[in-house]
């Protein structure tokens, strides 16, 4: 198999795996396989691209460090000096990464059967859908979002115009952060922040996939669909 | 992941990592969140295989009776020993405070025990080393029970537990509650009057008694006897009947064993029955030091240490009399020269001072009980009658000094030897050195028969000459089937020391020492010195570590061994022990123009 007929068919496990996904729904959070994801990128339009990504497991209420995945993404766009102050990475580190799509086959890969989590969520599966659609491919990603649970979390009324920083919620929870800007530090500090806001919601109660999932979309129609967003900023 | 490298590189054990060895650790991290009140281990879960470091809250450590036993906060690590054994955990963790929590799998380099202090409080270490002697079930430790009403006359239950050797005594109570006597409350309440003997038991029992799972690990009952302050706990099964009683002693672990802290708790002792707990500390003590390999000379200066202790806090918690000058105690024999053998006993003498009122009688009851308290400690007395309650060891100043001149101008033999032992062996554990004995030291050179006698003596104790298969020869031709080292080994080298305290008037320390002294007084020359040395030191460490194996067996120790009980090196290291101290003893004699024969 070429290149790309092997990153077609790592992307192909993935979307074949969200029946299991969609099995795992109904149990308890902390027997579930998730997985966290961030991505550091040129900026957050249509026209921008994925310059790093990171993930990292969650199993069984625990996030395992092994799991780590992380790696760059030589962009088909010009960095601009915007984002080269957030994230650090220069053009001449990209010289030698792997481009989109292959570029993401690790990622593909350690998403297989897991329910995905990120912070402001809309970024990531937004930039997922388009690496998929590039290959003719597409699928309803079902996600949990850090942000959207943290306006719950503090009993503040949700702003549809902007998103709680990660950061601040990490803060605000007395939790660690990890290696800002950094996408597998921002994937950890995600990790541990759903950690916390979850074991806090089954304190009471059992808390299933599905609560989490459905509480990340307070819009009803996108919770287990393609998330189609608006362009708006992405952190504060 | 670089947060985690830097939180852990400023925490011991991982402490001892260098960078590369950190960052390639933080990628093997795992990470779990707790919320206060939550279960983070269950005691007797296997190991997770990684040390859980508080990242951020606290969590509570807790004894199986759920009493909070140690606290880690931010930084501390849970139950390291655990992990590095891979055994189960012996305590339960609960979240104290909402916690974040990383699970940190151990690197070869940390797996052993020599890092640094791992609690910022000290005090987990502590409990770890302690756990770790203290791994065994209750139910395997346990002691049987006796069991009465609490309407059973006191009298009844004292007679029972005395009868079957036991401290204490569950009683029940009308409402089918468990409680427990001990000899302390008997002590405390019945001796002293303040409820009559007659009474129902259950007016001075503890109710509810104090209880245990079977299954419980000695740890965790060690640390819920040291959280009450008892020395009891009644052991149930899982329906709550009583099956047994757990003594503080039956947990204590090693570190509760090491001499030092043995005498710690000795020398803390309030009551009778605290000096009998700790007292019972020692032997283990004593035969772990022993196993450990330390020098013997070192394990009978620590035994003597500890010895001297307990018969110290037994005259002040066993003697009742009530006097202006206290009465001096002795100790003799090697007792008083530390260098006891584990199967050693503790021969005493007493000296009341000058004025001492009161008749011998009520001074020999007196001594006697505090001689009966410190057997119950565990020591033995001298069978063969140098006890503090024997008349002839138990005498005024002026009795001393009239007895030490009488001895010296003594006809026998025996009479000359016991002298010398008691003249020279004899050192005192409460008060100051005895005059007439003192006295005696520095006059014995001059009494030259007593001396010439002392000086034969040592020189006609001679050792076997070897082995011959199982059976040991002697001078006589004799072939015995058991090796008397006490006599054959021991005796000789001590004997001759003594007599060489004697002559250079300076019976202070240990055998070893008065040797060294014979040699610095042109009496023996150092290869003289040397070759006793080495055969004492011989003789001392194959009878401590076969005495070792008879105590650690159950069974009692002697001073005899079996040669087939030896391996090929200790034959061949008492043979030659045996024909360094004849040859010594040749020379000497011949010396002396003595015949040895």
């Amino acid at each position: 198999m070429t290149d790309s007929e092997v990153s077609r068919s790592t992307m192909s496990t993935f979307i074949n795996s969200q029946a299991e996904v969609w099995a795992q729904l109904d149990q308890p959070w902390d027997q579930a396989r998730l997985v966290v994801l961030d991505f550091e990128t040129t900026g957050l339009s249509s026209r921008d691209a994925i310059i790093s990504y990171g993930a990292v497991h969650i199993d069984a209420g625990r996030v395992v460090g092994r799991s780590s995945v992380y790696g760059l993404v030589r962009p088909d766009v010009a960095l601009t000096p915007d984002s080269i102050r957030v994230h650090a990475i220069r053009e001449q580190d990209l010289a030698q990464a792997p481009a989109l799509p292959e570029a993401l086959d690790p990622l593909f890969a350690s998403m297989v059967g897991r329910v995905l989590v990120a912070h402001t969520a809309w970024v990531e599966t937004g930039f997922l859908d388009r690496a998929m659609l590039a290959r003719g491919l597409s699928v309803d990603l079902t996600v949990i979002d850090t942000a959207e649970l943290a306006w719950s979390h503090f009993g503040l009324p949700r702003d549809p115009h902007r998103s709680p920083g990660l950061e601040t919620v990490a803060s605000r929870l007395g939790l660690p952060v990890f290696s800002p800007h950094y996408a597998l530090g921002d994937a950890w500090t995600t990790a541990v922040i759903l950690l916390a806001m979850a074991r806090h919601r089954a304190q009471d109660q059992t808390l299933t996939l599905r609560d989490l999932v459905t509480a990340s979309h307070p819009d009803k129609h996108r919770r287990f669909g393609v998330v189609r967003h608006p362009r708006k900023s992405r952190r504060q | 992941m670089q947060e985690i490298a830097d939180f852990l590189a400023v925490h011991p054990p991982f402490t001892e990592l260098d960078r590369a060895e950190l960052d390639k650790l933080a990628t093997v991290v795992d990470v779990q969140y707790h919320l206060a009140g939550d279960r983070v281990i269950e005691s007797g879960q296997p190991s997770l295989g990684a040390a859980l470091v508080v990242r951020v809250g606290r969590v509570e450590e807790l004894n199986s009776e759920g009493t909070v036993v140690d606290e880690i906060e931010a930084g501390d690590v849970f139950s390291l020993d655990t992990v590095r054994a891979g055994l189960s955990y012996r305590t339960a963790a609960r979240a104290a405070e909402d916690s974040l929590i990383y699970l940190v799998p151990l690197p070869d380099k940390l797996k052993g025990g020599h890092v640094a202090p791992l609690s910022s409080s000290g005090q987990l270490t502590r409990l770890e080393r302690l756990f770790d002697a203290a791994q065994g079930k209750v139910v395997d430790s346990m002691r049987p029970i006796i069991l009465y009403d609490a309407s059973t006359p006191i009298t009844e239950v004292a007679q029972a537990m005395s009868a079957a050797h036991t401290s204490c005594s569950l009683v029940t109570s009308p409402d089918n509650q468990i409680g427990v006597v001990t000899d302390s409350d008997m002590r405390r309440l019945v001796a002293s009057g303040e409820v009559p003997v007659t009474a129902p038991v259950g007016t001075i029992a503890t109710f509810p008694a104090l209880t245990i799972g079977s299954d419980a690990l000695l740890g965790d009952a060690y640390l819920s006897m040291v959280d009450v302050g008892i020395h009891h706990l009644v052991v149930v099964d899982p329906r709550g009947q009583p099956i047994g009683v757990m003594r503080t002693l039956d947990v204590a672990s090693a570190e509760l064993r090491n001499p030092l802290m043995v005498r710690g708790f000795i020398e803390r002792a309030a009551t009778q029955e605290d000096l009998v707990q700790a007292g019972a500390l020692l032997m283990p003590s004593i035969v772990e030091l022993i196993d450990s390999g330390l020098s013997i000379d070192y394990v009978a200066r620590l035994q003597s240490g500890v010895v001297d202790a307990i018969v110290r806090r037994a005259v002040t918690l066993g003697s009742t009399l009530e006097v202006s000058q206290p009465n001096v105690w002795l100790l003799q024999g090697s007792m008083a020269r530390r260098e006891p053998l584990p199967s050693s006993d503790v021969d005493t003498a007493v000296c009341r001072p000058v004025g001492a009122l009161g008749d011998a009688s009520v001074h020999l009851q007196d001594a006697s009980r505090v001689l009966r308290l410190i057997e119950h400690t565990g020591l033995a007395t001298c069978e063969k009658g140098a006890n503090a309650d024997n008349p002839l060891f138990n005498r005024t100043e002026d009795e001393w000094r009239q007895a030490v001149a009488r001895w010296f101008d003594n006809e026998d033999v025996a009479g000359v030897l016991a002298l010398a032992s008691i003249v020279a062996d004899t050192r005192p554990v409460t008060g100051q050195p005895v005059s007439p004995l003192v006295e005696a030291v520095s006059a014995a050179v001059a009494h030259e028969r007593f001396m010439r006698v002392l000086a034969r003596h040592s020189l006609t104790l001679r050792p076997p000459l070897g082995f011959v298969r199982d059976f040991v020869v002697h001078h006589s031709g004799e072939y015995r089937g058991q090796l008397d080292l006490k006599k054959g080994g021991l005796i000789p080298v001590t004997t001759l020391a003594r007599w060489l305290a004697l002559r250079t008037g300076d019976v202070s320390g240990s055998s070893l020492e008065r040797l060294d002294r014979g040699v610095e007084a042109g009496l023996i020359t150092s290869d003289h010195r040397d070759m006793l040395a080495g055969a004492y030191t011989i003789f001392m460490t194959v009878l401590a570590k076969q005495q070792a194996r008879t105590i650690k067996a159950g069974e009692k120790p002697s001073g005899f061994l079996r040669p087939d009980q030896l391996d090929p090196l200790q034959r061949r290291q008492l043979r030659e022990a045996f024909r360094a101290v004849d040859a010594v003893q040749s020379e000497l004699a011949a010396r002396a123009g003595m015949s040895r024969l």
